[in-house]
């Protein structure tokens, strides 16, 4: 810094009148502007608020219920290379498929094998196809692992929330903005079972206009002895319009072309075949903030699948059509108070002969109407009150209303208490079916006949939840204490000899227990999470079928950043024994999962590459087919690159 | 916060023994009797006097204090001003963010960074800084205006826990502003910047100068011309304060303390070092 030098002359105070006089100079800069010389602007001027309260996402200690979230580095520790592989990792599931083409994921037990009592979202997209009985497995495969940001699991039916089939819960998956996957990606897994994926991915665009392309492909031989060879291959894209400062466009269209075995060598009604699986979406939603505290929000969803199956050993064509529109608006009518509310109509058909004995389009239409009301009662108490209703054409109006109490019993510890009533309805299968084999123009077997009088599953459950962080939130606590009674579910009738199944709504059961996830972070490169969930299942023997959930169903894992990019991840899957299919039940069985990666540079990219070792500790029995299924201890190399 | 500032001017001025005057523009027969100190607020008025120092012989020695500036914009004018010449810069030393840091958010310990190629000058002394608390700096240089921000921001928020924003025209404007915040919030990564305006905007916390603290350095400094004859070293602010954006903050999952207990575990927290 430049100091004044001494004058020649020595006496300083000559050179100063008195009183010192200052002479402030105060010419403002204006608006700052992009421009290499900052001005005071720059740490003073006001921003429009951005963030406004309808933007902001509810803190789980607000949520009616015990969400489970799963962000982008959990997704990539997990070494899951499928979505239902990854809700290994949410306490309460166990995940397994009637075989390896067909994964699917249950929470407390396999009640079906089609995920049909869950509802799976993309973006507020249902994947819940309703023709056949009803399920999401197929759904969840069309969902890029790479392009999520991340997924939030509501643990305990949401239906107030989401309307039918949120049955035992919601897992809303939700993609990244085509904003944050600009530029390519590119990722590559094979190894053992014949694992072969490749991903690649482009984004481009500017700040108002975004958009992002993804091809990928997945592959693999699934389980020993079982013929369910998988291939999948997926087209996705995404674009993101923000015309101005209060409105959002997001559209998004995809098509999924499946390949996937099935059948059973040596099998009559099961033939060994290949199922081909095609499904196309488009989805639009328009976000408008009108104010900080006020939003509304239209969207429309259309899917489409295809499937050429067999049934019986007879050729099974099914096109499905599904069509949502919904408009849900969100405004705080006072400062304790929030309320959301929308309408929506819901039409799936399907044309199906072999199924519905007849060339028509089977529909039904679904008008709906929700709400949910958040109020403040004082600083720890937040009530939540929601309902969802509706009509069907077919099974006729419902209602799915939903209490949640969240109290603060301290800063960073939450209770929650909360009773709800969900429904999920029959399928067309369950109600239309109509399968009959005919020879030379006779009718020679009715497999299956229709029951239009069938009434939606109701679940009733009453939950406590609690939700804690510890000092320096290293370590927190979730749980939930809870009584699931199912009832008037719907379940295969086998009328006698000769006579053709059909579907009725038997008693149902109860669900009770408890499940939770503890997280501990004793430094911030290492992550250690416990889930556990106990499990008893008291059902009407006709009901259950001689099943027997697993009573315990735990998971131990643990994440390590090593130096220099290294991280390493451990997961260790245990099951207590159960009765599923296999004759004469399981075992107990542990899983171990095993990933060690690097991250790198490569060039001016970013790139990581894994190794994934499944099953390691041995060949895991699979619970839910027929013929002994061996998922075994695989081994693959992921090579990811973003450029 | 000009308004502010003036209020604050006049009770500050009575606090010196020192003859004022003052004007928000100059012209040619602004106070032709020359005062013994100038004392400019803002860029513009520094600039302006800077000017005045060139063309106006009788102008040329008389001693800027230049306050409520950027320390960048000071640089680039410090060589036209007449010696003696003296500043109170806004920024706050790039040590005090990641010591805020330690104290609101302990657990995050990868600090994400936008760099410019003017800005990448901080980075040595970042990096010590960062080493010294534990902290690891994850860093992206934007090597030219908007179009390379967004892809930046991409690596820099994938790697990181939490975002730092330092005072960078080049990278932090108006426009760059708004699509900061909502990207950070998006993949929920918390900002900590350095204007108060922006907690109200979204960030999550900030690490500001405020004005009163500036006036406050400049009294001092004035009051030292008059005891010394001479303008103390150009410095930065030495206090400082601290926003939090609540509802943001809670929206994360953080639980950070209050402000009231924030800055004086800050203060505390210099005190050792």
């Amino acid at each position: 810094m430049s100091r004044q030098t001494k004058l020649a002359s020595s006496n300083h105070r000559t050179s100063f009148g008195w009183p010192v006089s200052v002479f402030l100079l105060t010419a403002f800069s204006g608006v700052a502007q992009a421009q290499l010389v900052p001005t005071e602007g720059a740490f003073f001027d006001d921003l429009p608020v951005v963030l406004t309260v309808s933007r902001l996402a509810q803190p789980l200690s607000d949520t009616p219920g015990a969400v489970t979230v799963l962000d982008r580095d959990a997704i990539r520790r997990s070494g899951a290379r499928t979505l239902a592989d990854l809700l290994r990792l949410v306490p309460g599931y166990v995940v397994s498929g009637y075989n390896g083409a067909n994964p699917a994921a249950f929470y407390h037990a396999p009640l079906d094998e089609f995920g049909g009592r869950n509802l799976v979202q993309v973006d507020g997209r249902s994947l819940y196809t309703a023709t056949f009985l009803g399920g999401t497995h197929r759904g969840m495969l069309t969902v890029q692992l790479d392009d999520i940001e991340r997924i939030e699991v509501l643990r305990g039916s949401n239906s107030a929330a989401y309307g039918a089939n949120a049955l035992f819960g919601v897992i809303n998956v939700v993609t990244r903005h085509s904003a944050d996957t600009l530029g390519g990606f590119a990722r590559v897994d094979a190894g053992e079972a014949d694992i072969r994926d490749v991903a690649v991915r482009v984004g481009w665009g500017a700040s108002d206009f975004t958009q992002r392309l993804t091809v990928a492909q997945r592959s693999d031989s699934g389980y020993k002895f079982v013929n369910d060879d998988s291939r999948t291959t997926h087209l996705q894209w995404r674009g993101d319009l923000k015309p101005n400062a209060q409105d959002e466009l997001q559209l998004q269209a995809g098509y999924t072309d499946g390949v996937l075995a099935d059948g059973v060598e040596g099998s009559r009604n099961n033939a060994p075949r290949d199922t081909i699986w095609k499904g196309s979406y488009l989805r639009g939603v328009w976000t408008r903030q009108s104010s900080a505290v006020e939003q509304s929000r239209w969207s429309l969803n259309w899917d489409e699948e295809r499937v050429d199956d067999a049934l019986l050993g007879i050729a099974l064509h099914l096109h499905e059509r599904r069509l949502q529109m919904e408009y849900q608006h969100q405004n705080a009518l006072d400062d304790a108070t929030r309320l959301v509310w929308g309408v929506g109509y819901k039409h799936g058909s399907a044309v199906a002969p072999l199924l519905f004995g007849s060339n028509e389009r089977i529909s039904s239409g679904d008008v709906r109407a929700f709400g949910n009301l958040e109020w403040k009662l004082d600083k720890s108490w937040l009530l939540n009150t929601g309902l969802f209703a509706g009509n069907n054409n077919i099974t006729g109006a419902y209602a799915a209303p939903r209490l949640m109490m969240n109290y603060q019993m301290a800063p960073g510890h939450t209770l929650r208490f909360g009773v709800s009533h969900a429904q999920r309805e029959p399928a067309l299968f369950q109600l239309y079916g109509d399968v009959k084999y005919y020879i030379g123009g006779t009718l020679a077997r009715w497999f299956f006949k229709p029951n239009t009088s069938l009434q939606p599953e109701q679940l009733r459950t009453k939950e406590i939840t609690y939700l804690g962080h510890l000092p320096a939130s290293s370590l927190t606590l979730d749980a939930r204490l809870y009584e699931e009674k199912l009832s008037d579910q719907l379940i295969g009738r086998n009328n006698g000899d000769g006579q053709p199944l059909d579907y009725f709504n038997a008693a149902g059961g109860t669900f009770q227990g408890l499940d939770g996830q503890l997280k501990w972070s004793p430094n911030p490169e290492t992550q250690w999470v416990v889930g556990h969930n106990i499990n008893q299942m008291k059902f009407d023997p006709l009901a259950a079928s001689n099943k027997v959930a697993p009573v315990h169903v735990t998971s131990l894992m643990w994440f390590q950043r090593l130096p220099a990019g290294w991280d390493m991840s451990w997961m260790l899957h245990h099951r207590s024994a159960m009765v599923w299919r296999v004759r004469g039940g399981l075992d107990s069985a542990n899983r171990l999962d095993v990933r060690l990666a690097k991250q790198f540079r490569w060039g001016a990219s970013q790139a990581e590459a894994a190794l994934t070792v499944l099953a390691a500790n041995g060949d895991q029995k699979e619970f839910t087919t027929e013929v002994p299924s061996i998922f075994t201890r695989r081994a693959f190399v992921t090579l990811k690159l973003g450029f | 916060m000009y308004d502010q500032v003036k209020g604050l001017l006049r009770p500050a001025l009575a606090q010196v023994n020192v003859g004022s005057s003052w004007a928000d523009t100059l012209t040619a027969d602004t106070a032709s009797a020359p005062p013994n100190c100038v004392v400019t607020l803002g860029v513009r008025s520094m600039q302006l006097a800077a000017a005045r120092a060139r063309e106006a012989a009788s102008w040329a020695n008389i001693p800027v204090l230049a306050v409520l500036v950027p320390h960048a914009a000071f640089k680039v004018t410090e060589g036209q001003l007449p010696r003696g010449s003296s500043a109170v810069w806004l920024d706050q030393p790039t040590e005090r963010y990641l010591n805020l840091l330690r104290v609101a958010m302990p657990t995050r310990r990868r600090v994400g960074l936008l760099l410019s190629p003017s800005s990448e000058a901080w980075v040595p002394r970042l990096e010590a800084a960062a080493i010294q608390r534990g902290l690891e700096l994850v860093k992206a240089t934007v090597q030219s205006g908007a179009k390379d921000l967004f892809p930046a921001l991409q690596t820099v928020l994938g790697g990181s826990d939490v975002l730092l924003a330092l005072p960078d025209a080049a990278l932090y404007n108006t426009d760059t502003l708004q699509n900061v915040l909502i990207a950070a919030y998006r993949q929920r990564v918390p900002i900590l910047s350095y204007a108060a305006a922006h907690t109200r905007a979204g960030a999550t916390l900030a690490l500001h100068t405020p004005v009163e603290q500036v006036v406050g350095q400049m009294t001092s400094a004035l009051r030292a011309l008059v005891q010394r004859k001479d303008l103390p070293d150009a410095e930065g602010p030495l206090g400082f304060g601290v926003s939090v954006n609540e509802q943001v903050a809670r929206s994360l999952g953080l639980e950070l303390p209050a402000i009231s207990a924030l800055e004086p575990a800050l203060r505390r927290l210099e005190g050792r070092t």
